[in-house]
């Protein structure tokens, strides 16, 4: 009988526990890491605040902001009102991070200083900002010296002609007067590796900030954003590792790498440290996934790093994010934030030598129906590790493969807004007009920039329709047997989707015709009202059925 | 009866058609993705209104036994579970649940002189094994923000099972210098169910479990001192990361 009552008791505790923890910011006993856990204090109004952009930002973003025609200053810019972080400060103590974007402070406050926190007049919300944010790639194969062996020639002259990069540099453009930041998790010996030589030498590395450490050294912990960095301007002797060598760059390290939540905060606060040095292009290869959102957040409004992203892109800053390793993880296979925000220009990786996706590659569409990712790059590439040069794999690699190409276009073209490049980096896609959720618009043409613009693609195929089905019939047979494995195959292979009267893509398709000359789509694929639209060879196509 | 030719004809033609048919037929789908189908089940995951998992645990007997004559073996006396597990969660912060197991525990005594449980015979070993099977209820307190994760938590909650095969296994030296396994089963001394309560500590797929059992291991008519109640274990969720 004793022994029951003891059981009822242990099985009743928690109802005890109940109402004092339905109680917002509840007092929690038995969490001692709670007393770490970082918390966003939005407040109620700037009032009162002085603002000089002169004196605030950059030079190189007030000429950026006057060259896109913006204003030069918004209420976003004005800072956090000092009474208001010295109250805030007062109560959860040092180590306040404020974001002028949001009107926001980041805290590490224990839980039970959130209610005086709440309680303050001017103080609008407080949320928990506890998140994991994942390196959207890993090295691995390290090599033993700083030459481009044999066996990784193939791969490489696929990395530098991909995209087409040459084409760039042999017209002089190497990103010279843009500015890049990088966001990620550490650049270890960038400041010492023979790949970043020309930038040290040349002053092109203007900034750094340790956003976790606050302090300007960002030369420790990860290589994950020395390899970044050498994808997007990395250069050994007189071989390009990045097209960008001539770019000038922010360095950010945002996350901590052995810290098992990382906080979104220093990517917010990177984002507007950019913004206020100068930064045309941000590149982010890292993303919050399931740690902290659901799929179905996933709609660009949800996290504050997707509303940040826009508010970057609305300054005029063209942000260019992975779109995440998800694709493998049935759980959660759609891009992750802030790669879901509809201006930032999400990237995908595709395998050597297929040029397919990447099985580890995020798929769209966001969660909100919209088209994700936009362009997609090679996700296998080499790069500068800490000492050597190693092979890597991941979207945080096609990334800035995508980033520096925008450099060299900007440059090319230093009138267009942000926008106007990412739609022209779009269009110079080898699939575009056609998309799917898996390549984007297929990978950035440099051709495209300089190529006749009255030109236009011959039709590669024919679409007939016999009775119920569609004939898709190639003009010239393809033989590819033989060279399998060997080439860039990303042409050779026939895409087709089925829209709905919609508009929205319900299915798309990769087709290998090997020696076929063609394929047929029946009725049960392609119901009344919809529509197929089929890609081949640079040509694309669509029809009904009637 | 056909002639050469016609042989020929023949021949030529099933080696056209055969071109024909692979030539319309050689193609490979290499990527196909049908969004029509739907997300998954919107209520199912792991921080979502149901999910299911399954489990491996291997624990520790621990703590002293009621009385003298009943001391085991540590580390080697342990148990090895497997088990299948339900959760309902009804906010961010409370969940509930249910679990179906089974459980092999080994208790590994040791011999010494004024040993009781289950004999006092001396042996070079002797255990005694429990096989079990039952469920669990238990109700689980979630601590911080989290997306579709388990995150951290703690569980409370109790236990049940039946014991439905026990044995006992004894090693020795007979007087021929032979070693001897002897082994019984269907006892009739043990108990057969068993209760208790539990806890866990958990970070996403690892937990750290103590369990206390409040049932006696043995009937009161066999009057043997009680085994340790209190075992410690780890367990391991058989979810994805």
């Amino acid at each position: 009988m004793m022994k029951f009552s003891w059981l009822t008791l242990i099985m009743l505790l928690p109802l005890g526990l109940i109402p004092a923890l339905n109680r917002q910011h509840m007092h929690w006993p038995v969490d001692k890491q709670d007393d770490a856990k970082g918390h966003w204090v939005f407040f109620t109004d700037k009032d009162g605040v002085s603002f000089d952009p002169y004196d605030f930002f950059d030079h190189k973003a007030i000429v950026r902001r006057k060259s896109l025609g913006l204003c030069l200053y918004d209420t976003l810019d004005f800072p956090v009102r000092p009474d208001y972080l010295s109250a805030v400060e007062d109560i959860a103590g040092q180590g306040v991070v404020a974001s002028r974007w949001f009107n926001a402070a980041h805290v590490h406050a224990p839980t039970q200083k959130l209610e005086a926190l709440e309680a303050l007049p001017f103080v609008r919300k407080v949320r928990s900002s506890a998140m994991r944010l994942i390196p959207a790639g890993q090295p691995h194969e390290e090599l033993s010296d700083l030459v481009i062996r044999s066996r990784d020639t193939l791969l490489f002259n696929a990395q530098m002609g991909h995209l087409q990069g040459d084409l760039f540099r042999e017209e002089g453009f190497d990103g010279q007067g843009v500015r890049i930041a990088i966001f990620d998790a550490g650049f270890r010996g960038v400041d010492s590796h023979p790949a970043f030589r020309h930038l040290r030498k040349n002053g092109q590395i203007v900034r750094t900030w340790d956003f976790h450490r606050q302090r300007e050294n960002v030369f420790s912990s990860s290589v994950h954003g020395t390899m970044v960095l050498s994808a997007v301007g990395g250069m050994l002797g007189d071989q390009v590792l990045g097209y960008a060598t001539g770019a000038e760059f922010l360095l950010a390290r945002t996350e901590i790498r052995r810290e098992p939540l990382a906080e979104e905060q220093y990517w917010l606060a990177a984002v507007e440290w950019a913004d206020q040095h100068g930064a045309d292009i941000i590149n982010s290869s890292l993303g919050y996934v399931y740690h902290r959102y659901f799929p179905e957040e996933m709609d660009g409004q949800t996290s504050l790093v997707a509303r940040a992203a826009g508010i970057a892109a609305a300054k005029g800053v063209l942000v260019v994010n992975a779109a995440g390793n998800m694709g493998n993880n049935e759980k959660w296979r759609i891009v992750v934030t802030p790669a879901d925000a509809d201006s930032v220009l999400t990237v995908g990786a595709l395998e050597h030598p297929s040029m397919l996706r990447a099985a580890y590659s995020s798929l769209g569409p966001t969660a909100d129906g919209r088209r994700k990712p936009n362009v997609s790059a090679l996700g296998n590439v080499l790069a500068a590790n800490r000492r050597a040069i190693t092979q890597a794999s991941g979207t945080s690699f096609a990334s800035p493969q995508v980033t520096a190409f925008a450099a060299c276009l900007w440059q090319m073209h230093p009138s267009w807004t942000n926008m106007q490049l990412f739609r022209a980096i779009e269009r110079s896609g080898t699939l575009f007009p056609y998309y799917d959720y898996a390549h984007g618009y297929g990978r950035p043409q440099a051709s495209y920039f300089f190529r006749d613009p009255t030109s236009f693609v011959s039709p590669t195929f024919d679409i007939s329709q016999h009775n119920d089905s569609l004939y898709i019939v190639l003009r010239k047979t393809i033989h590819t047997k033989g060279e399998k494995g060997t080439q860039n195959r990303g042409n050779e292979y026939l895409y087709y989707q089925v829209k709905n009267a919609a508009g929205r893509i319900e299915k798309y398709a990769v087709i290998d015709l090997e020696e076929a000359n063609q394929m047929v789509i029946g009725k049960r694929d392609l119901p009344d009202g919809h529509i197929l639209l089929v890609h081949f060879r640079g040509y694309t196509s669509s029809h009904s059925l009637r | 009866m056909y002639t050469r030719s016609g042989y020929l004809l023949i021949i030529l033609s099933l080696f056209i058609l055969l071109a024909m048919g692979h030539q319309s037929h050689a193609q490979r789908v290499v990527i196909l993705e049908d969004l029509r189908e739907g997300p998954e089940d919107p209520d199912f995951g792991m921080n979502r209104r149901h999910y299911r998992h399954s489990f491996l645990r291997l624990h520790f007997v621990a703590g002293p036994p009621d009385a003298t004559g009943a001391e085991v073996i540590y580390g080697r006396s342990r148990s090895l579970e497997y088990g299948y597990r339900y959760k309902r969660k009804f906010s961010e912060v409370f969940s509930a649940g249910a679990e179906l197991s089974f459980r092999r525990t080994a208790f590994h005594m040791e011999q010494y002189e004024g040993k009781t449980v289950p004999d006092t015979v001396l042996y070079d070993r002797q255990k005694l094994v429990f096989l079990n099977v039952g469920g669990g209820l238990y109700k689980r307190i979630n601590v911080g923000q989290r997306g579709d994760y388990i995150g951290r938590f703690l569980d409370l909650g109790a236990y049940g099972g039946w014991n439905f095969h026990t044995r006992h296994v004894s090693h020795f030296e007979n007087d021929l210098d032979e070693r001897v396994r002897v082994r019984r089963s269907g006892l009739d001394y043990p108990a057969p169910f068993e209760y208790g309560v539990m806890a866990r500590v958990g970070l996403n797929n690892f937990v750290l479990k103590g369990t206390w059992r409040i049932s006696d291991l043995f009937k009161s008519s066999a009057e043997l001192s009680e085994l340790p109640r209190l075992s410690i274990g780890l367990e391991v969720g058989l979810h994805p990361f």
